[in-house]
């Protein structure tokens, strides 16, 4: 009797056992199932919310770390706004040039495009052809004429141009400037600054200044830095200061100085700021730069978009935040960026 | 449920533990097999997106080839082709995302289907100009259109090559997948075959336990061992019966081996009574024939001496001789069975007869008897020697009349027989002497037939089987005895107390 409730235990304990075991391949197989399964399934992208508008991106180059944060800023608002911005062109295998991803913004019916502009015809008819499509275009940094633009987002390059002529002030030192410029697509805001140095100069009635300007030709993206590297070679006409009116050249320039070993021997001033670039400031490379608030942009953009799809008009001209970055308040400027982020 | 699957036989019990393991293992193959399945049907589906836009961008080639060709030749083939060719392209670009999301692939899908609208909306004036022969027009639209053709055949090949690069992560990713599930799959079917191993192990085990231990306990019983412990059943099925069977069957032996040990018990008991009695019996006959004379001659002489007082008219010596040749007849005769009441009365007739013919009458005799108590049915020498008792030791040496009182009656069942006597009586320790069976029989001597009180007690009892057979009763010195026989009336309470009923 004895023996057979001994027995029975067992038979019950194996029986519980056999139950977990059950059990456990059960549920192994249904967490297994779920898990290849769901794993085998192409990645989903963030993908699932569907947006109201679709707007466009359109920028000559947009890898450079500033038109990523106007892309940044302008998703952000986009967000809010219910729409998707697109780096149009971006992921296509071939290079467009603006105009041509311009045109085929309109032809895709975009919704409303951001574009950094210039002062050719064929863009401007272009813009024409998107306004008469119903398209609305919000030109950033640069600005371009056309029935379809309907506001500006950007700095003043006047503004910019003194900023950079006040900073020459303060070394006498710099009495040879040079101001290296990019020939793309007669960019006008470079244009601006330049003329805002130029005149900031002239204001102060010192003669004792030279300055001239290096176009850097649309050849290639190593054309600037062959450029650079044969002014810094002259033995004679090295110039004191050099100021880079585009965030590539600037980074270039840095590094060219620091190779030929012309770190302050030649006063460099660049343009945007870039991890890299604030780490050559604080190295003593480069002297200063401008910071624009590209995130900024990409909101003022999207937000100027959709108040014109939503009531029909907006104001002309909005204006972004710059500063000129030195050693002296770049610790603070980067505290205010991460508590901005936070 | 578990009543139940106890009531089930065995084969249902099999039958249903095979069948839950198949059912099992066919689980599990059709859980792994719709698996493998699915990832097949991923696997079919991986490069399904790539194929799609290959087939887009040759229904655009058709379009653009047969726009062309009919803005060249104006030919109503070409129109036929470019219309058949923009309806397929139509259904085509139905299939391609038109909602905005942000995910890169899906909004240049959305571009292409945007871009083919207005493609097609582009070529369709195209061909319309054409048909107008508005030639500025055509022109104008059929650059155009081969712009916009230019870029989507641009977006359709970044979008096969992103889908192709995601297709292939996807490819790498369900290849993974697949070796991870053939790995699963092993250890799944390992442990259904475990687990089912182990079901059947134990189901079977369950139904044969019993046999096993019925088994075991057969072949103890089969050994002789009838004290082992049966088992206990709860199931129904075959095995179950055949052990309650086993059980009733080992009780009954026992029950029958217990019964049988009582009567042998009886048995033995009653054979040692009967060699007992016997070895009184040959005892008092041994003793008796130690005095005896050779009878025949005895009797021959005794018949000779009852002869001649009849010739001589001696009518008391006859009856003498007659009454000492009836008492040696009746000492004579074979003594092995029993004996009728009345013969024994004579018998002591005979002997205080023969008492008073030597004692000159001193003897007064006197009997009670009921007239049914004849024929009961006693053991031989039984009465003589308690009044030949009474004579020696009672009233031999006494003073006054010598008195010895036979009486004889049915009381409850039983027949009391009394012999009293007047005599000096007994002493109490004698009594209780002969009671327990402690006195020496007497030795015989010339005025005794040599059997005595204690003789024909024991005989009584085991004749009887009771030990309260015979009471002796004295009230004090010279106050006589009084010895009373209590034998069972019936003939059956005889039988019975002999027990051979059990024989």
């Amino acid at each position: 009797m004895k023996m057979s409730k001994k027995a029975n235990g067992r038979t019950r304990a194996a029986y519980i056992g056999l139950i977990c075991v059950l059990l456990f391949i059960g549920l192994g197989s249904v967490v297994y199932l779920r898990f290849f399964i769901r794993g085998g399934n192409a990645p989903e992208e963030s993908g699932k919310r569907v947006y109201k508008r679709h707007y466009v991106l359109i920028c000559e180059d947009g890898s450079t770390g500033f038109w990523n944060s106007v892309l940044e800023g302008a998703r952000e608002e986009g967000e809010k706004k219910d729409a998707y911005i697109e780096n149009f062109g971006e992921d296509l295998s071939v290079h467009y040039s603006v105009e041509q991803r311009l045109e085929m913004a309109i032809a895709a019916k975009a919704d409303g495009i951001i574009l950094e502009g210039n002062n050719s015809q064929s863009m401007e008819q272009l813009v024409d052809q998107a306004g008469q499509a119903g398209i609305p275009v919000v030109t950033a940094m640069t600005d371009t004429t056309g029935e379809g633009r309907i506001s500006y987002v950007g700095v003043s390059a006047y503004n910019l141009g003194q900023k950079y002529g006040n900073r020459l002030f303060q070394n006498p030192d710099n009495r040879h400037i040079l101001v290296v410029m990019n020939e793309s697509s007669g960019n006008n805001m470079e244009k601006s600054i330049y003329s805002g140095i130029c005149e900031t100069l002239e204001g102060s009635g010192s003669k004792t200044y030279h300055i001239e300007n290096l176009i850097v030709p649309d050849e290639s993206s190593y054309v600037g830095e062959e450029l650079i590297r044969n002014v810094l070679l002259e033995d004679r006409n090295v110039p004191d200061v050099m100021i880079c009116l585009d965030q590539e050249m600037t980074e270039s320039a840095c590094r060219l100085l620091v190779d030929l070993n012309k770190v302050g021997k030649v006063n460099l001033m660049g343009y945007y700021e870039s991890e890299s670039i604030r780490d050559a400031i604080r190295r003593g490379v480069l002297d200063s730069t401008v910071s624009v608030n590209a995130s900024q942009v990409g909101e003022q953009c999207v937000s100027l978009l959709s108040e014109y799809l939503d009531t029909g008009y907006v104001s002309d001209y909005a204006t972004i935040d710059s500063a000129l970055l030195t050693i002296d308040n770049l610790d603070e400027y980067e505290t205010e960026q991460g508590a901005a982020e936070q | 449920m578990k009543t139940r699957y106890s009531q089930w036989s065995i084969r249902q019990k099999l039958v249903f533990v095979f069948l839950v393991s198949a059912l099992f293992i066919l689980l599990v193959n059709m859980m792994i097999q719709w698996n493998l399945n699915q990832m097949l049907g991923k696997m079919d589906q991986i490069y399904v997106s790539n194929v799609n836009l290959n087939d887009l961008h040759s229904g655009l080639t058709n379009i653009q080839g047969n726009m062309t060709e009919y803005l060249n030749t104006k030919s109503s083939d070409s129109m036929e082709a470019y219309f058949q060719a923009e309806n397929d392209y139509q259904k085509l670009i139905e299939g391609l995302n038109d909602e905005i999301v942000a995910n890169n692939s899906k909004m240049m899908e959305k571009n292409i289907r945007s871009l083919s609208e207005t493609y097609l909306q582009i070529t369709q004036k195209a061909v319309e100009a054409k048909r107008g022969r508005n030639i500025e027009k055509y022109k104008e639209y059929y650059e155009q259109a081969t712009s916009i053709y230019a870029y989507m055949e641009s977006c359709i090949y970044s979008l096969n090559n992103e889908q192709f690069k995601s297709n292939l992560k996807q490819y790498d990713m369900i290849s993974a997948t697949m070796r991870y599930s053939q790995i699963w799959n092993v250890i799944i079917l390992l442990a259904m075959t475990a687990v089912n191993t182990l079901v059947i192990i134990l189901v079977t085990r369950q139904i044969t336990a019993p046999l096993a231990s019925l088994s075991r306990v057969a072949s103890e019983v089969a050994e002789g061992n009838f004290s082992v412990e049966l088992p206990d059943v709860e199931n129904q099925d075959e095995v179950g019966a055949v052990t309650r069977a086993f059980r009733k069957m080992v009780q009954n032996i026992r029950l029958y081996i217990d019964e049988l040990k009582t009567s042998m018990e009886i048995q033995s008991e009653m054979r040692e009574k009967e060699l007992r009695m016997e070895a009184h019996l040959k005892e008092a006959q041994l003793k008796y024939l130690q005095t005896q004379i050779n009878p025949h001659f005895l009797f021959n002489t005794l018949n000779a001496g009852a002869q001649l007082a009849m010739l001589e008219d001696a009518q008391k010596t006859y009856d003498y001789v007659q009454n000492v040749a009836q008492f040696f007849r009746y000492n004579l005769k074979d003594l092995d069975g029993d004996v009728s009441l009345s013969e024994e009365i004579d018998l002591v007739d005979h002997y205080i007869y023969i008492l008073n013919v030597r004692f000159a009458g001193e003897i007064h005799f006197q009997k009670k008897i009921k007239e049914d108590c004849g024929e009961i049915r006693i053991p031989p020498m039984i009465l003589q020697p308690i009044v030949e008792n009474s004579v020696n030791h009672g009233i031999r040496n006494v003073e006054w009349e010598k008195k010895i009182e036979l009486e004889i009656n049915r009381m409850e069942g039983l027949v009391c027989i009394c012999i009293r006597d007047n005599g000096v009586g007994i002493k109490p320790e004698k009594i209780k002497e002969i009671m327990e069976g402690k006195s020496h029989s007497p030795s015989p001597d010339g005025d005794s037939n040599g059997v005595g009180m204690q003789n024909v007690m024991n005989r009584l009892r085991l004749y009887y089987g009771r030990e309260d057979i015979m009471d002796i009763i004295c009230l004090g010195e010279n106050l006589g005895t009084e010895v009373m026989l209590y034998l069972p009336a019936e003939e059956g309470a005889i039988l019975k107390t002999r027990g051979e009923e059990y024989v």
